[in-house]
């Protein structure tokens, strides 16, 4: 859910697979898309791997949030509902649950679904081998898991851990068939096996995935609108990084859905009578640039409060996002439980600020470009950045901001890389800025961004800024042990409040699902609750309504 | 390398003789002969020299301060090329990318020429065993395309407009050292190499004054016609954000940028895009014209 991981492909590979596309999208009448029941979805991010475990970047939870099921499910509320494990209890110390497992679920090679299967998949995502840096991430309290019987699992931790249940109702941590999982990873990757509504039959890499109905599919989760399989038989999961490629294969008819809408078409979109904008604010830790506090100039906190006040964030959302995403100040996105609006406007752009604090960190004098220097030293600022990765509006955003920190003094140098380069970067801690945004249902997300504990490469590094802060890890542990509400506010405010005032990331936007769908051919398409995932379960064609 | 070529001291062949002797009467021909096409692309390549060397005679606004409020403006009498996504006027960007465009294409096909022509000269003069051996590892070099060859440069040394020249130069160096191993069988094989070998002239000097300045002859057409090829590649790395680094005013970068919003505000990429063709343009029609000019001459 990081953007720093690993991925083979690179830039190249990406505009190779968007003129493909383009090429596509060129030839063929309108209603290519739809014709034998295939519904195409075209995602905006390439996928490293199908299984969901392994690393962790949000393209793999929207695929896996259609062919796997998850222990748990999550409302729109945020409670907790059975899904595979139809019941479960938690020890008075918080350190033991207990599942029960429906025991009627097969999955999709065959094997049946037991108490095993939470053993193996739990198993797989803590081991160090699975770079799980997600799942295995939300993991860290893990132990073990004690296979009872074929029906019960007793899941150990090492401590409380009161967001357990809830990261276990995401898609990342969807329960894979234990025989697959027992597959080389890559091949792992390439063909995952769950009890979900579809499964999957071919994958081209950074091209496409091919998903057919599973037609036994008995598990539907209580927020899904029907039981028993999927309306439609047949989904084409492609992949356009391109964005406008993207929207004009839509507009064309070549696909029936999307997500990453691009901003600039979504006026356009809106007045469209055929096309359905879903939009969903996502709760996390929004979407930034992480500030390296382990190395200069980002090791002087009053640099680091300089170059926030030297951002001027609003405009670029106004100007690029065309006002589609909502600004976000603070650490946490405003739809994240134990919120406070109070840190929103903490850094808003005060170049008099920026002036004043650089001048007392050392900064005083100026080149003859106009960035700052100390002791013949440039105020430079490295960034590196993969372009393909990320909307053609965060390319633009980033650039003003480059701009705006030049009239401050800070050189900032976007250092474009494909995703694999910038990743060994960020694994590395060799750099200053991060692009970067954390998508998860609960505010245990400071603990993942800004704890000492995440600061290890686990396929990436969560925590970007290598911030280290006992007493911010003191809290955010204590807020996992009670089950007060009130007491839990007030630690996550703490917890707000110290990550602010050490100023270790530009906070730019709250993560959103930007889906769009022709609604001429099909409807109800929803988003999953636990991640706001676009989930197809529920499709359906708008001939056979 | 030297560009001048003075026919007074190198000899092309035995019929350099007939060739016109009066500076004027060259000069009237060189006029009269020319198509009305030639003049076009010969004013409109000065105009992007003009620009390159001297900016600041069209600079009207700053290319790299932004202004979001005024994005996506369409062309009019304040931005004659209309403004980009971060309000940044195109016409500025456009002609302050001219520099670093022009020079990336000199440079790179400079580096090509340097790379190609050691190994075709060498070729060109060596016995039987090292020419054959030069010639298959051209051949290799020859099976990837001159881009993905390039490509493979920035694969291994990183992006940037350093790399970026380097890499051009070596996807195109395949090609000149080729027609350069070709220009020095012909030259070694003419007669005043003979001359100079009778007359007892060392080995080096042969090669340095009288093979490398024959060969160089047509170089200058080879040169002309290259850089248009080159600007084309390293606006392709650009493109491919493998070049010149945000926030670069780089056609090939500008037009990556503009992409994207082809549909709303066209301007962004057209602009750019436009400017690439014309300087490839420009240069290949001046350069075919001056290559038609030389082999009549001849």
């Amino acid at each position: 859910m990081t953007t720093a991981h690993p991925r083979t492909l690179s830039t190249l590979a990406l505009l190779a697979a968007a003129g493909l596309a383009l090429t596509l999208s060129g030839c063929g009448g309108p209603a290519a898309a739809g014709e034998d029941d295939t519904f195409v979805f075209a995602t905006g991010k390439d996928i490293s791997c199908l299984d969901p475990h392994v690393n962790g970047d949000m393209p793999q939870a929207s695929i896996a949030a259609n062919y796997l099921d998850s222990l748990v499910s999550q409302d729109r509320e945020g409670k907790i509902h059975p899904w595979l494990a139809t019941d479960w209890s938690v020890s008075d110390d918080g350190l033991t649950y207990t599942f029960t497992m429906r025991d009627d679920v097969s999955f999709t090679d065959g094997t049946k679904l037991t108490a095993e299967a939470v053993k193996a998949n739990l198993d797989h995502m803590v081991d160090p081998d699975t770079q799980s840096g997600t799942a295995g991430g939300y993991l860290k309290p893990y132990v073990g898991t004690e296979v009872v019987d074929d029906t019960t699992a007793v899941v150990t931790l090492n401590r409380p851990y009161a967001a357990f249940l809830e990261v276990l109702a995401q898609p990342f941590l969807g329960i894979e068939s234990p025989e697959a999982l027992k597959r080389p990873q890559a091949e792992n990757c390439n063909s995952p096996v769950g009890t979900g509504p579809y499964r999957i039959v071919d994958y081209v890499p950074q091209s496409k995935v091919s998903l057919v109905r599973n037609e036994d599919y008995n598990s539907a989760p209580p927020y899904a609108g029907h039981e028993g399989p999927a309306h439609l038989e047949r989904i084409e999961w492609r992949i356009v990084p391109e964005d406008s490629t993207r929207y004009g294969l839509l507009r064309a008819g070549q696909v029936d859905a999307l997500d990453l809408m691009p901003s600039v078409h979504v006026g356009e979109a809106e007045a469209d009578p055929n096309v359905e904008l879903i939009l969903q604010d996502r709760p996390g830790n929004p979407t930034n640039l992480i500030l390296n506090t382990t190395r200069a100039p980002f090791d002087d906190l009053a640099v680091r409060k300089a170059f926030l006040h030297s951002a001027y964030v609003d405009a670029g959302i106004d100007s690029v996002y065309f006002g589609t995403v909502t600004r976000a100040g603070g650490p946490l996105s405003s739809t994240t439980g134990f919120y406070s609006p109070d840190f929103e406007h903490v850094y808003d752009p005060d170049p008099d600020e920026a002036a004043r604090l650089l001048d007392e960190a050392g900064w005083a004098e100026r080149d003859d470009e106009g960035y700052r220097v100390k002791d013949g030293e440039r105020l430079t600022v490295h960034f590196p950045y993969t372009p393909g990765a990320w909307p053609t509006a965060h390319q633009a955003l980033v650039t003003q901001i480059q701009a705006t920190a030049k009239k401050a003094g800070f050189e900032v140098l976007i250092e474009n890389g494909d995703g694999a380069t910038v990743s060994e970067l960020g694994n590395n801690f060799a750099y200053d800025l991060r692009a970067d945004y954390w998508n998860t249902n609960t505010a245990d997300v400071l603990r993942i961004v800004f704890s000492s504990e995440y600061t290890e490469s686990a396929g990436f590094v969560p925590n970007g800024s290598g911030f280290r802060n006992p007493g911010l890890d003191g809290i955010l542990n204590d807020a996992l042990a009670t089950d007060d509400p009130a007491e839990r506010e007030d630690l996550y405010y703490q917890a707000q409040q110290i990550v602010s005032d050490n100023a270790l990331q530009l906070p730019l936007y709250n993560q959103a699902s930007q889906v769009a769908l022709r609604n001429d051919r099909y409807g109800n398409l929803a988003l999953e609750p636990s991640l706001s995932l676009p989930y197809l379960y529920d499709v359906t064609a708008v001939d056979s309504e | 390398m030297s560009l001048t070529l003075d026919p007074a001291t190198t000899p092309v062949d035995g019929s350099a003789a007939s060739a016109p002797s009066t500076t004027r009467s060259r000069t009237s021909r060189l006029v009269r002969g020319t198509p009305i096409g030639v003049w076009i692309a010969a004013a409109l390549l000065a105009f992007l020299v003009l620009a390159a060397v001297a900016p600041s005679v069209f600079l009207r606004q700053d290319p790299f301060e932004i202004d979001p409020a005024n994005a996506f403006q369409s062309p009019d009498g304040v931005h004659l090329f209309g403004t980009d996504q971060n309000g940044r006027d195109v016409f500025s960007r456009v002609i302050a990318g001219t520099g670093q465009s022009l020079l990336l294409g000199l440079a790179a096909t400079a580096i090509g020429l340097v790379l190609g022509g050691a190994l075709g000269i060498t070729a060109g003069v060596s016995g039987r065993w090292l020419d054959s051996a030069i010639c298959r590892f051209v051949e290799i070099l020859f099976a990837f395309p001159g881009l993905l060859l390039a490509l493979i440069v920035i694969a291994v040394s990183g992006t940037g407009v350093v790399t970026a020249a380097i890499a051009v130069g070596v996807g195109s160096a395949p090609g000149y050292a080729r027609m350069l191993r070709t220009q020095t069988l012909q030259v070694v094989a003419a007669p005043y190499v003979e001359t100079a070998l009778a007359l007892g002239r060392s080995r080096s000097h042969i090669l340095w004054h009288t093979i490398v300045p024959n060969v160089a002859r047509p170089l200058f057409v080879l040169v002309t016609l290259g850089i248009g090829q080159a600007i084309v590649w390293a606006s392709s790395l650009s493109f491919l954000g493998l070049g010149a680094q945000p926030p670069a005013a780089e056609w090939g970068a500008m037009l990556a940028d503009g992409r994207n919003y082809l549909q709303v505000a066209w301007w962004i990429a057209a602009f750019p895009g436009i400017f690439i063709t014309l300087a490839a343009l420009t240069t290949t029609v001046v350069g075919h014209h001056l290559q038609r000019r030389l082999e009549a001459e001849v």
